[in-house]
């Protein structure tokens, strides 16, 4: 029992770590733009099958091509369409992507079915991990390394590069940003690009996971929201710690009330709300109120 | 003839037809009718969604936690009890009403984002609800072989539908134009002035979301019923959007946008899914260019194709005028006599490190205009704003007649008697004028809930709104929208708003504030004439006019008050000219030695320059010159256009007319970080150096080659080397502003505008600030804007004055500093020509 607990609570953890890049990605979209990004489970399906149509023409190494064609493919939708929404109805903003999220759907629907398609990890990582009482698939123990270090790399490229200091001034306060020289326009379309290609990430490492299908990314958008809420908008370490109690919560009703899991996360973040208005590391911002 | 047409464009009949057509249509070509059954229902759902988004202004999410739960309350009750139909729909109409309550309850204080991830939150844990408690919901497979006595055909059911649809439009159209429907709209516009006339904010929108439960509810028990089954499906967040989609396809602003959402979304769908699988390939792209293109939807289309357009989520007409409007007499409430009628005693307040209000005292008589002056910064709105409990104060108490109010919320106030107009507009935008002030008399009679007589026949209440519209000369524009008025209007119709209410108190911020010199003379003599019924409270920069007009003038400076007595009194006062005009900061900084003029070249060259905002003309005409390293100060009183010329340099705010020259080519239209890297640098009001980036964060964003290094920067202010690693939030106002010059620096500026540098500063920070700025002369061009004239004159080579928007001086420092006369006429307090 202890056992299974604890595989639960790693399987938990590796879920939750998920959770947490593709709540990032949604975070500093929504930081910076102000847009509110319902098309971002979409790009997350884009990645997945970026990646098997990659694997499957060109062999594992391309893989990583993935993420950075979904984040072009972003930063072309930002061009064309997002960027005329800025200062408007917020409420646009929200049809639109809501419109482009179910374009996408029905677009990977056309081009490869709608029918679950297998998408297996590569051989090295097909394996099984037994480790004391914990028993755990190679490729799961691969996806939390990985994700572990691309959501360290994305804090550091946040922390210490100059694009990062950008887009955490300009959370706080654009219009600054841009009379200090720094060109806004670019800045906002790199910013949507770089989101999406998180999602791409996060796409290319849940589909050996889940299986590949259009509207895969429904699954995920709905607790990414959760996460970004229940941390704090705008917050990196609200949104970590945040997905791992969801990841683990969620784990846990598994083991014990199987079938509430995904209910189990909305009612953490309705007692979370209600006791912090903005989430556990939320701060004022006038733009979330 | 007339009222034939008038009849034939009530919306309601416009969707008798529309679904009348449709279903003719349909059985014509003998398809299910059901399709048509369904349009209705969705436009019933679309029309409560549209309750909150288009009249109340909140965005639900997740309606559909109504929808879905009646659905199912519905199925469970008629296939337990096997009741008839009308009993299951009122069943499941009143539980989504008290889930409405329950939910609205819990969940309205919150706003915004935070709002609308709550209702999807709900909607999300009804759907793992319905989806996983099998036993009772009948978990994935939902629930089938409900019963349907009643209307056992489809034609039936969808006659009776169609009448139960239209019936609830109908009450949607009489519950629009009612005293509550009309409140909702004047809260979604504006929620802090509704709240400073009395209104309740909260428990309107919670009777508003209730609502919306209840009508979303029915539609929901319909589709049960026409599905005879009930599924898990509704509820999840992908079909929550739906019934929000239709009425944004549609048009949220227009009565009928959920009809037309829902009729074009249906048939679309089934029209293109009998097309292909993946329609929405084609849907999406419809939805997403309507986003783009038609923000109002689909009406809105039409009506910009016809070039009328106009929000029809009400009648557009208003009550007709009296052929003789009744004279407005000031309804002030009884005053008690020798009592203040307010008291402020210690009202303390600061914000992090700067305390804007010093414990501070003030006692405002009966029937007298007392005014609250002092310079920029001085702390008056803020004063303002805990006496009508906007912000709490954090020490001190206040009383209203005695009565002590300092925790009372702003409605609260109201209702005792406080009314307020702000200093920035606040008005309800997209009302008639009539209307905005109707609600303010509406509201004052303190019945906001009235569900079904029109608002607009109630002769009384109108009577008076002529009356006050009378008063401030706007009966003649009472039909139009409030959009379309002129910025003075605007002005007006806030005043007259203020009046509406019958009140002790008058709390007027600024009320002449970007009024031309006709409307101030207007204006002045209303304010006069309402002091004789009421307490008055005036914060006005319009000096000139407070000295006549006053009966007593406080002054406020630095969070002090500094002088309290009669108009002679306080302009002779020496601490109140030294407020106003600066005593010399200490003094060190000697006068510019030999003023040669600069030989150096033009570096910037505004001429006829011409801005404002929103229609308001706040700069015009203004030219000025600015040569290679010469330091300029722009002065003006408070209000009179400086920080506007600064956005129009910088490229935040398009310029109406007039050209910019910098070194020689026109940067007219130029984006901001176009400007800034052409040389030109803010170190804006209020510093916005970014809270949540260190020093040298800060620093390092804002550096580019040929700048100062940070030796260099701190060399200058030593004291940020020791801050370098803290966090901008951390920082106090002194060092934030070191930052601030800072960040120009690190970049090659050649021109560094400074808004007002020394504001609420410590004098031995002021000081520092200014060594430095003393240090970069020369270096480099600067425009320093300030409102202390004497702060600033020995730093300078050269003085402009702005006064009411046109360039009233440009000159000499030294002959604007050796001419206090001309200061004071400029800049002073003392009356003009004296």
């Amino acid at each position: 029992m202890a056992g299974l607990i604890l595989s639960q609570v790693v399987i938990g953890l590796v879920n939750g770590m998920l959770y947490v890049l593709i709540a990032v990605g949604l975070s500093i979209i929504f930081g910076m733009l102000g847009i509110v990004n319902f098309a971002h489970g979409a790009f997350i399906a884009v990645g997945a099958y970026l990646a098997v149509t990659l694997v499957q023409n060109f062999g594992w190494p391309a893989v990583v091509l993935a993420p950075v064609l979904t984040g072009l493919i972003g930063v072309i939708v930002e061009m064309t369409l997002i960027r005329h929404l800025y200062g408007k109805e917020p409420l646009l903003g929200l049809i639109l992507t809501f419109a482009l999220a179910l374009f996408f759907e029905a677009a990977l629907k056309f081009t490869f079915g709608g029918d679950a398609r297998p998408f297996d990890p590569p051989g090295f990582l097909s394996g099984l991990i037994v480790w004391g009482p914990i028993l755990l698939t190679t490729y799961r123990l691969a996806v939390l390394l990985v994700t572990a270090t691309v959501l360290v790399a994305f804090w550091a490229f946040l922390r210490f590069t100059r694009f990062g200091r950008i887009i955490r001034a300009g959370s706080r306060d654009a219009e600054m940003v841009g009379l200090l020289g720094i060109n806004l326009p670019i800045v906002f379309s790199g910013v949507f690009g770089i989101g999406c290609l998180l999602a791409g990430i996060a796409g290319l490492l849940v589909g050996p996971l889940w299986s590949l299908q259009p509207s895969m990314g429904n699954d995920a958008i709905m607790p990414a929201f959760v996460i970004v809420t229940i941390g704090g908008l705008g917050s990196y370490l609200g949104a970590a710690v945040a997905g791992l109690m969801v990841g683990l919560v969620g784990a846990l009703t598994i083991q014990f009330a199987p079938g509430w899991s995904a209910a189990s996360m909305y009612v953490l973040m309705m007692v979370v709300l209600l006791v912090r208005p903005r989430g556990l590391f939320g701060e004022s911002w006038e733009r979330f109120e | 003839m007339k009222r034939i047409l008038q009849a034939l464009q009530h919306p309601v009949l416009i969707a008798a037809l529309v679904l009348g057509a449709l279903s003719a249509w349909w059985l014509a070509i003998g398809a299910p009718i059901s399709l048509i059954t369904q349009i209705a229902i969705y436009t019933l759902y679309g029309a409560g969604v549209n309750l909150l988004v288009g009249y109340t202004g909140l965005v639900p999410f997740g309606a559909s936690v109504f929808f879905g739960t009646a659905g199912y309350v519905c199925a469970i009750f008629l296939r337990s009890l096997n009741a008839n139909a009308l009993a299951g729909i009122l069943v499941a109409t009143l539980a989504a009403l008290v889930l409405g309550l329950a939910i609205g309850a819990l969940i309205l204080r919150r706003k915004g984002l935070y709002f609308s991830l709550l209702t999807l939150a709900f909607s999300q844990v009804a759907f793992e609800i319905a989806n996983r408690w099998t036993p009772v919901t009948g978990g994935e497979n939902g629930l089938q072989n409900v019963p349907r006595t009643l209307f056992a055909s489809d034609r039936a059911f969808h006659v009776f539908v169609v009448a139960l649809v239209l019936s609830g439009l109908w009450l949607l159209w009489r519950l629009a134009h009612a005293r509550f429907g009309r409140i909702l709209q004047a809260v979604r516009d504006n929620e802090m002035r509704a709240r400073s006339l009395g209104i309740n904010v909260y428990g309107v929108r919670l009777a508003a979301f209730t609502l919306m439960g209840g009508i979303i509810g029915l539609a929901g028990a319909l589709l049960t019923l026409m599905l005879q089954g009930v599924y898990a499906d509704n509820l999840s967040w992908q079909h929550a959007g739906d019934s929000l989609l239709m009425t944004v396809l549609g048009g949220v602003h227009q009565f009928l946008g959920p009809l037309w959402g829902a009729v074009a979304f249906i048939i679309l769908e089934d029209r293109l899914s009998a097309l292909t699988e993946n329609w929405w390939l084609i849907f999406a792209p419809v939805i997403g260019a309507f986003a783009l293109l038609s923000p109002e939807g689909i009406q809105g289309l039409a009506q910009r194709l016809a070039r009328r357009p106009r929000w029809t989520l009400t009648r557009g007409t208003i009550p007709p005028r009296p052929p003789v409007i009744t004279p407005y007499v000031p309804e002030g409430l009884a005053l008690a006599a020798g009592i203040p009628v307010l008291e402020a005693r210690h009202v303390a307040k600061a914000f992090g490190h700067l305390v804007t209000a010093h414990a501070l005292d003030l006692q405002v008589e009966p029937c007298r205009l007392h005014a609250l002056i002092g310079p920029n910064g001085a702390g008056k709105t803020t004063f303002f704003n805990m006496l009508a409990g906007v912000l709490p104060v954090d020490g001190g108490q206040i009383f209203l007649e005695g009565r002590d109010v300092t925790t009372l919320p702003v409605h609260a106030r109201a209702r005792l008697g406080l009314a307020r107009s702000y200093q920035i507009l606040s008005i309800f935008p997209h009302l008639s004028v009539f209307e905005n002030v109707r609600i303010g008399v509406q509201a004052a009679q303190r019945s906001a809930f009235g569900f079904f007589s029109d608002a607009h026949d109630d002769a009384a209440v109108n009577e008076r709104a002529w009356s006050v519209l009378d008063a401030v000369g706007l009966a003649d524009r009472a039909a139009e929208p409030c959009a379309s008025l002129p910025h003075g209007a605007k002005r007006l119709l806030d005043i007259a708003m203020t009046l509406t209410s019958p009140s002790r108190l008058l709390l007027l911020d600024e009320p002449l504030a970007g009024l031309a010199e006709s409307d101030r003379d207007i204006v002045a003599r209303l304010i006069k004439k309402l002091a004789a019924t009421h307490a008055v409270l005036l914060i006005e920069h319009d000096i000139d006019r407070v000295l006549a007009l006053s009966d007593r003038i406080s002054v406020l400076h630095q969070g002090r008050l500094i002088a309290d007595g009669r108009p002679a009194e306080v302009a002779a006062n020496p601490e109140v000219i030294a407020a106003y005009l600066g005593s010399s900061h200490g003094g060190v900084t000697a006068p510019v030695t030999g003023q040669a003029r600069l030989a150096a070249p033009p570096l910037l060259q505004v001429s006829g320059l011409a801005a404002g905002y929103g229609g308001s003309t706040v700069l015009s005409g203004v030219d000025l010159t600015l040569r290679e390293g010469e330091a300029l100060a722009l002065l003006g009183r408070n209000g009179v256009g400086k920080t506007t010329l600064l956005r129009a340099l910088t490229g935040t705010l398009r310029a109406s007319a007039g050209d910019v020259q910098w070194a020689g080519s026109s940067i007219s239209g130029r984006k901001p970080f176009e400007i800034n890297r052409a040389g030109m640098a803010l170190v804006p009001e209020g510093r916005r150096i970014f809270p949540n980036l260190s020093v040298a964060d800060n620093l390092a964003l804002a550096a580019r080659p040929g700048g100062q290094s940070l030796k260099q920067i701190f060399a200058l202010f030593p004291r940020l080397e020791e801050r370098r690693s803290s966090l901008g939030e951390n920082l106090s106002g002194g060092e934030r502003q070191m930052v601030a010059i800072a960040r120009a620096l690190v970049a090659p500026s050649r021109l560094i505008l400074l808004d007002e540098p020394f504001e609420g500063l410590a004098p031995a920070v002021v000081q520092e600030v200014r060594l430095a700025l003393e240090t970069l002369r020369r270096s480099m061009a600067m425009i320093i804007v300030e409102h202390h004239a004497e702060s600033v004159l020995a730093m300078v080579d050269r003085a402009c004055v702005l006064v009411n928007g046109r360039m009233a001086f440009d000159g000499d420092a030294l002959t604007l500093a050796a001419d206090p006369q001309l200061q004071a006429r400029l800049l002073g307090v003392v009356e003009a020509g004296v």
